[in-house]
């Protein structure tokens, strides 16, 4: 039997108030999520960062499937595609 | 997470040995007296002070007497700057002379004597491959050189600078010489005799022993002054009532780095190669520093278009840790001032990692650790805008530190 698929998780670890890197951030893994069936897209703010197991963080902070892709930058839209495709 | 951990940034802190847990375990426990007391517990940790001071003199080649007990590295390089300018005998020789990659307890000191007392500093470049410039060194000695201060082993490249070159230089002009010591000690042999440096920094966490202790030693003190004053200790050269835990663990630290260094150097070199091996594993990447003349557990890698500090936070993700070439201040990002002096690009210098090892760092971590950078590095690189590396955001507080 073949359960439904598990969703591919985006993390957004971020300030707040979210700073401009941050929101352009938020912006690109939504339309990451939008391009990708099955993804979807979580906000936690920094104070949160425990959350998903992490005790010190650049923000913002994205994390796939709970492991950090990147932090500090804002990451490339096309490169995130491919990690999310899994290509 | 892969449930593995594999700590790689020995340079920064190592872990406390087994043995030196041992060995203070009686300290924490029974024996807590004052050193200064003259009763039986007090003099009980008296002597294991001075047991300690003996262990770490062995390591260096020094003489007990010369080691003066600090409260780590950074207070040993304050005590041997500050207290050679202010205990100076000639008020005219203010000249003070350090390298571009000294680290900031030499710098930040050097500066402040400079911007509040009077001193003046001359900062001596260094070889694009690390090595302070003898020739630069040379030419910037002045009749009123007071001081000349080199670290002996870079804390982010590993490299070894010329400190018997300078201090042959330094002998004929009477010019005191001091080394900051902190990375190379318990990693490559040392004896301070043979380096003809006035004064040696050490800091005891950084070979297996414990953080908030280390030492200067101190092998000529005339017109040195005392920078920490109010007790008898250390001979009134740091006042204060000793901390016999951190400094049995420093003596132990000592003895086993002594019993343990070369086949330590030998373990560290292989893992090392492992990660020198990377430069032709991944596309656009660069070791940082001299091939030969280097500590054997440090490895500098830079990985163009790959930020360093996504890279490491990825693998702290995965249960690697490494340090990164640049800082993280509030509301800025600064690339390393060694990698700039070096001659690298902001870019470049965001773009590095370092890595070092400890004794207990296997072979097989080492090889998983360089298989996850590979992958990291290549994630990263997909999602890295070159324009963005260092770049920070508006008004955007970089660290977060949560609960």
């Amino acid at each position: 039997m073949k359960g439904d698929p598990q969703p591919i998780q985006l993390t957004l670890i971020h300030n707040q108030p979210s700073c401009r890197k941050c929101l352009q951030t938020k912006a690109i893994l939504d339309e990451v999520a939008a391009e990708c069936p099955g993804c979807i897209v979580q906000s936690l703010p920094a104070a949160r960062a425990h959350e998903v197991g992490l005790s010190v963080v650049l923000t913002p902070t994205v994390l796939l499937d709970g492991h950090v892709l990147c932090a500090g930058i804002v990451p490339r839209k096309a490169g995130l595609l491919r990690l999310v495709r899994g290509n | 997470m892969s449930g593995r951990n594999v700590y790689l940034d020995h340079n920064a802190t190592s872990p406390v040995h087994p043995e030196v847990v041992d060995a203070v375990m009686p300290y924490l426990t029974g024996s807590f007296g004052n050193p200064s007391a003259p009763y039986e517990v007090g003099q009980e940790a008296q002597r294991a002070v001075s047991k300690a001071r003996k262990q770490l003199a062995q390591l260096l080649g020094a003489q007990a007497k010369d080691v003066v007990l600090t409260g780590g590295g950074t207070e040993a390089n304050n005590l041997a700057i500050t207290g050679a300018f202010f205990g100076r005998s000639v008020p005219t020789r203010r000249h003070l002379v350090l390298s571009g990659i000294e680290h900031p307890s030499v710098r930040k000191t050097c500066a402040w004597l400079e911007a509040v007392h009077g001193a003046e500093v001359t900062v001596v470049e260094v070889s694009c491959d690390g090595r302070v410039l003898l020739d630069k060194l040379e030419a910037a000695l002045r009749p009123d050189t007071l001081l000349v201060t080199v670290m002996h082993a870079n804390n982010e490249t590993g490299v070894l600078q010329p400190v018997e070159e300078i201090g042959r230089l330094l002998q004929p002009h009477g010019i005191r010489f001091h080394i900051d010591g902190v990375q190379a000690v318990g990693r490559i042999p040392v004896d301070v005799g043979a380096l003809g440096c006035h004064s040696y920094s050490v800091s005891a966490h950084k070979f297996g022993g414990m953080k908030g202790v280390g030492a200067l030693i101190l092998r000529d003190s005339e017109n040195v002054q005392a920078i920490v004053r109010g007790g008898h200790q250390e001979r009134g050269w740091r006042a204060g009532t000793e901390n016999v835990t951190g400094i049995v663990a420093m003596g132990a630290a000592a003895e086993i780095a002594s019993r343990d260094l070369l086949r330590n150097q030998a373990h560290c070199l292989r893992l090392r190669n492992v990660f020198d091996g990377l430069k032709s594993r991944i596309p656009r990447c660069w070791r940082n520093g001299n091939t030969d003349l280097r500590l054997p557990n440090t490895t500098s890698l830079c990985f163009l278009h790959a930020d360093a500090m996504s890279v490491v936070l990825a693998l702290s993700s995965v249960g690697i840790s490494v340090g990164a070439g640049s800082a993280c201040a509030s509301h800025t990002q600064e690339p390393s001032h060694v990698l700039l002096a070096m001659g690298f690009s902001d870019d470049a210098a965001f773009c590095t990692i370092r890595i070092s090892t400890g004794p207990e760092t296997t072979v097989a971590d080492a090889e998983w650790a360089a298989d996850q950078i590979v992958q990291v590095v290549e994630r990263v690189r997909l999602l890295t805008v070159p324009e963005d590396i260092g770049v920070c955001g508006d008004n955007c507080p970089c660290f977060a530190n949560t609960p």
